[in-house]
């Protein structure tokens, strides 16, 4: 009974691998290479925008030139600051967040970007702090607890109508702030074991506090199209946010 | 100062990281920690961790292989209807979500000590070890490495041993001996009379 439970077992497997292999493989590759590039989360270190890959490590912003993927070419390196964590792109700009700043840089010479902004976070000095933007706001999270430091951890939104001079125009403390991400009136920050923090910005430059999505222990999301992209411990989440983004609703977990 | 030991430790860590070249850090740091060994009661057997290690050939090696368990999911990244996770320091889960209600893992792209990724036009960017490197997945079928720039993210190729839920626990470890190869991964094991630690 056994050896026969083992041998359905087997078959099982050899057919899931068999579709996940021959069936979706081209459908999928097909739509990778439709889609050109996507979206990362935003504690990625990683960005792409236009035919470039910029990078950040401690210090400094690496450009590749990627327009032929058989040949990069390191095109320059650009030192920001010290503690940097996080690169985000946004049109023509890329915002890169560091433990004490943010820091903004123009693309008009994408094999040289250059500083038009920093921005210093003057009521923390140590913490992990994502960036994102778009349009006039741009949100940073401030994670000052454990390694990253030891002060209030707070979600900071920036006016950055004069992208030269961002304002900070609000500081929403919170506890444990990891990624984030926003779709329309939603802004979504990762708190760990505390959940994912739902904020209605109607009024962009001051996030009001909706809901608490809990159960997993969230570190990012990627907002794509109407789907929300979550990072969790163990592997990811999948939300629908199509219908109200205020109100994720829950699809499926990839974990195994 | 409220400093613990191991605070203090990880700051000069972070300071060699950013300075020096990876590769002297296993003994920069085996130095730098024999310095605390005096002050420190190490143990003699204790929990730990033993480097594994790989030849600098099979580390730079990139291959695909059959969708396997996420176990420490890392960065995320999306184009088109593929998803892609982070294994943190081992490779990248590829996953089909077309039906979002049953996404469908494809397979697992294995890179030493990846980190980061992107992906656009059917390529992933991402680390192996210090290097980048593209790799084509156009046919998951025959996923291979089409270009790589040696030596560029020394901070992405450092490697200790894992912390579990950002704690400040000491961890003890085998110092790595860049004689025996490149360290791929940490074996949890008991060990004795430990050098080195974080």
């Amino acid at each position: 009974m056994l050896e026969i439970m083992k041998t359905v077992k087997h078959i099982v497997a050899i057919i899931v691998i068999l579709l996940a292999f021959g069936n979706c493989t081209k459908e999928s590759a097909d739509s990778a290479a439709a889609n050109a590039s996507g979206a990362g989360g935003s504690t990625a270190k990683f960005t792409l925008s236009g035919n470039y890959l910029y990078v950040v490590d401690n210090t400094s912003l690496k450009a590749f030139q990627v327009a032929d993927p058989q040949h990069p070419v390191y095109k320059s390196k650009t030192e920001v600051g010290i503690n940097i964590e996080t690169i985000f792109p946004y049109e023509d700009k890329l915002f890169i967040g560091s433990s004490s700043s943010m820091y903004i840089y123009s693309l008009t010479n994408p094999d040289q970007p250059q500083r038009i902004a920093k921005a210093d976070y003057n009521i923390v000095r140590m913490s992990c702090d994502p960036v994102i933007a778009k349009d006039s706001v741009a949100y940073a999270t401030l994670r000052a607890t454990g390694r990253c430091g030891w002060a209030q951890s707070a979600l900071v939104a920036y006016n950055i109508k004069n992208i030269a001079s961002p304002v900070q125009v609000s500081t929403t403390a919170v506890s444990s702030p990891f990624g984030l991400g926003m779709k329309d009136n939603a802004l979504y920050v990762c708190q760990a074991n505390l959940g994912m923090f739902v904020y209605n910005i109607t009024n962009r430059y001051n996030p009001v506090y909706a809901r608490t999505i809990s159960g997993d222990t969230f570190y990012d999301v990627i907002p794509y199209g109407n789907i929300l992209i979550a990072q969790i411990e163990g592997g990811l989440a999948l939300y629908d946010i199509g219908t109200n983004p205020l109100q994720p609703v829950f699809i499926s977990k990839i974990l195994q | 100062m409220l400093l613990s030991d191991s605070r203090v430790t990880t700051l000069f860590l972070n300071y060699f990281l950013m300075r020096k070249n990876f590769l002297l850090l296993p003994f920069l740091a085996c130095l730098f920690f024999s310095c605390f060994d005096s002050k420190r009661n190490l143990p003699k057997e204790t929990t730990g961790y033993v480097p594994i290690y790989a030849s600098a050939e099979t580390a730079k090696t990139i291959s695909a292989g059959p969708a396997r368990p996420t176990v420490q999911g890392g960065k995320i990244y999306t184009t088109g209807n593929l998803l892609f996770q982070v294994e943190q320091d081992s490779g990248i889960h590829v996953i089909n979500y077309s039906d979002p209600a049953h996404p469908q893992k494809l397979g697992f792209i294995r890179s030493v000590l990846c980190k980061e990724l992107s992906v656009k036009n059917g390529f992933i960017y991402t680390n192996n070890l210090s290097d980048l490197v593209v790799i084509d997945i156009n046919n998951m079928n025959n996923v291979h490495e089409v270009s790589r720039v040696a030596s560029v993210f020394p901070d992405l190729a450092v490697q200790y041993p894992p912390r579990t839920n950002n704690s400040w626990e000491t961890i003890y470890f085998e110092c790595p001996d860049p004689k025996k190869g490149i360290v791929i991964g940490w074996q949890q094991t008991t060990i004795k009379n430990p050098k080195c630690w974080r």
